[in-house]
């Protein structure tokens, strides 16, 4: 069989995404990386077209099927682009050469955006991290082999391939608890939609040593006053106000021995129940328990379990698609009550040492939507963090409380970069 | 970078506001140092405004056609034609001119869409069943010449037209199903399609049956 005739199952997370993306909702993510110099398209071009060949799994394309969607080789290029256009927006595969992934570049920066049907952010952190080693290589004329887990030369493993949630899932019993809808958050609508990138560049030392003060990890601190600048901003009447709710990602790799390129990811909640005169030391506690309690991996085994197994019912599997897409629509759209926004660390993403030194920075977008107004993405490299928030509402308020207490309580000094969407 | 004296923060953007308390800051001259764009409207947006406002004035030329025809009304209910055609313009234009779909896509939606306008042609001239008898097989067998052509000529591309085949096979045979509960009379050009749909199937199986069948193994996986 050709490399052309291969085709894939959708895995059981990147199953959601066709059903429920539209315009608004893009389903479409972002890692970037910063370089110390102007991107030269031809080179970038040539990097992309022999990195993408390391990835047949995001070589891909997707089709609809009469019960599921599938994914399918894509034989023509992947073209680099100029970015133009307001981050996370929906790819479209008629203007895209049919790939559900984007290769971006603008002044020193390069970009990916992936549909996430695709792959999660370790994937997409692969992904361009192969791409800028292989540009830097071009730019330098090094044709010495530069060492990282995955090297461009290197034959894709059948474990890159892998639907670790079919491997992993088992069947376990689980309890259904009755949640609560969470506190959304208000604000006015651009006029025209789109993301607004607010971008916080620190010291990752002196955040991480911040961290520790409190006691807890760098995510969990950047949860804990995420929710806080939330409550303070949004929380008006705060003896009678819905559970803020943090969604977490967790990726699953670091907890079952898997090497999958392709989604493997699950979610954590971390809720917050608004209260008079709380303070950010109050927080970090409630965080970090519920981190812990929740990052076991029974009860992910569990979670990704369950998920599976719905899946896989009878009834479920001969609907025909168009009913899926419905039902799952409608699943999508009450899941949604009972979040307020969502935080990923996609953690460090380190680059060997001959290319370290042409990076500056990197930096992870999620996208937003209108029941999702704000999100947050976190990475770092370099020893600089990057915490970018993303939003379709005018108003930047949650954000400057999360600003204003790192300058004004913790001492620290922060560059902002902005795409200025939607500001007058 | 500019800085913000209220905010104690670096700024780079290319605007001259802080974007977190709105206070006015010295703006950037060197824009090598943005690291996002500044957005132009874009041709989608220009587009989209322009078939909305193709779609108001159809829309309105329908209700004044349909009002002049409704009081004046001498029995032939001309205002349905125009409706049809306005309908099968906007078709061609938003589809088949200005949209970006698959060829296959587009050769169907054609189909469908003449088919209707010949359907109300021939319903409002005195229901002659022209449309149904004639035009229609003939469109269909345009539509199956047009779509095999193309996987012949493009013969790598054949599973990007195996699912408007396997679509027009379908359509292919439906004018029997007419015929046989009595709305095509006529049987020949029925019988035509048909067997040109048939033709072509045994075609796609007999030199590609491995393709054929993936195909199908991937379509119908559960």
């Amino acid at each position: 069989m050709s490399i052309l005739d291969a085709w894939y199952k959708l895995d059981n997370v990147a199953k959601l995404f066709p059903a429920v993306t539209t315009s608004k909702n893009s389903s479409t993510f972002r890692v970037s990386v910063i370089l110390n110099t102007t991107i030269n398209k031809d080179k970038l071009q040539i990097a992309v077209s022999s990195v993408i060949k390391r990835f047949p799994m995001f070589a891909v394309r997707i089709r609809r099927g009469l019960f599921w969607y599938f994914l399918e080789a894509n034989d023509l290029e992947l073209l680099v682009k100029e970015e133009k256009d307001a981050p996370c927006t929906k790819i479209d595969r008629y203007e895209n050469n049919d790939y559900l992934l984007r290769v971006l570049y603008f002044n020193n920066k390069i970009s990916v955006e992936f549909f996430h049907s695709i792959t999660d952010g370790k994937g997409a952190a692969e992904f361009i991290k192969l791409i800028t080693i292989e540009y830097v290589k071009l730019l330098t004329n090094d044709n010495n082999k530069t060492y990282s887990l995955i090297n461009v030369d290197d034959i894709p493993l059948i474990e890159e391939f892998e639907d670790s949630f079919q491997k992993y899932s088992c069947s376990v019993k689980t309890k259904k608890i009755k949640e609560i809808p969470a506190k959304k958050i208000s604000g006015t609508r651009f006029n025209n939609f789109g993301n607004n990138a607010l971008k916080i560049i620190v010291d990752s030392s002196s955040y991480k040593y911040i961290s520790k003060k409190y006691g807890c990890t760098i995510t969990e601190y950047t949860v804990a006053l995420f929710a806080y600048s939330i409550y303070l901003d949004q929380c008006n009447n705060r003896n009678n106000s819905d559970p803020i709710v943090i969604v977490v990602p967790v990726n699953l790799r670091s907890i079952f021995p898997s090497s999958t390129l392709r989604n493997f990811f699950s979610t954590i909640s971390i809720k917050i129940i608004p209260q008079d005169n709380l303070s950010l030391s109050n927080f970090i506690p409630l965080v970090s328990a519920q981190f812990k309690e929740k990052l076991v991996k029974d009860k992910l085994h569990s979670e990704i379990s369950k998920n599976y197994r719905s899946e896989r019912l009878i009834y479920i599997r001969l609907a025909p698609l168009i009913l899926k897409n419905l039902i799952l629509r409608i699943a999508f759209s009450s899941g949604t009550k009972y979040q307020t926004a969502a935080l990923s660390n996609i953690g460090e993403i380190v680059f060997p040492e001959n290319v370290n030194k042409f990076i500056d920075h990197t930096e992870v977008l999620l996208y937003s939507s209108r029941k999702n107004p704000v999100n947050c993405g976190v990475c770092s490299s370099n020893n600089k963090l990057a915490i970018t928030f993303t939003r379709t509402i005018v108003e930047p308020n949650i954000i400057k409380k999360f600003i204003n207490h790192l300058v004004e309580n913790e001492g620290l000094e922060l560059k902002v970069f902005t795409n200025n969407w939607g500001d007058v | 970078m500019s800085k913000c004296n209220f905010c104690h923060i670096e700024i780079s953007s290319n605007s001259n506001h802080c974007p977190i308390c709105l206070k006015k800051i010295e703006n950037e001259t060197n824009n090598k140092l943005f690291q996002y764009p500044i957005y132009l409207k874009s041709d989608q947006s220009i587009k989209s405004f322009g078939l909305k406002l193709l779609l108001f004035i159809f829309i309105t030329f329908f209700l004044i056609s349909a009002y002049i025809n409704f009081i004046f009304f001498r029995g032939f209910p001309w205002s349905l034609i125009i409706g049809a055609s306005l309908f099968y313009t906007w078709i061609l234009i938003k589809n088949t001119i200005v949209g970006k779909s698959h060829f296959g896509t587009k050769v169907l939606i054609q189909l469908f869409g003449i088919s209707h306008l010949l359907i109300v042609i021939d319903v409002s001239n005195g229901n002659l069943g022209w449309s149904v008898n004639y035009s229609i097989p003939f469109l269909i067998i345009i539509s199956n010449l047009l779509i095999t052509f193309k996987i012949i000529q493009k013969k790598i591309k054949w599973r990007d037209y195996s699912v408007f085949l396997i679509t027009l096979v379908i359509t292919g045979f439906v004018p029997l199903i007419f015929y046989f509960v009595n709305i095509i009379k006529i049987l020949w050009p029925t019988v035509l399609v048909c067997l040109l749909t048939f033709i072509i199937l045994l075609g796609f199986f007999t030199f590609s049956f491995k393709r054929f069948s993936r195909e199908i193994l991937k379509i119908f996986h559960f």
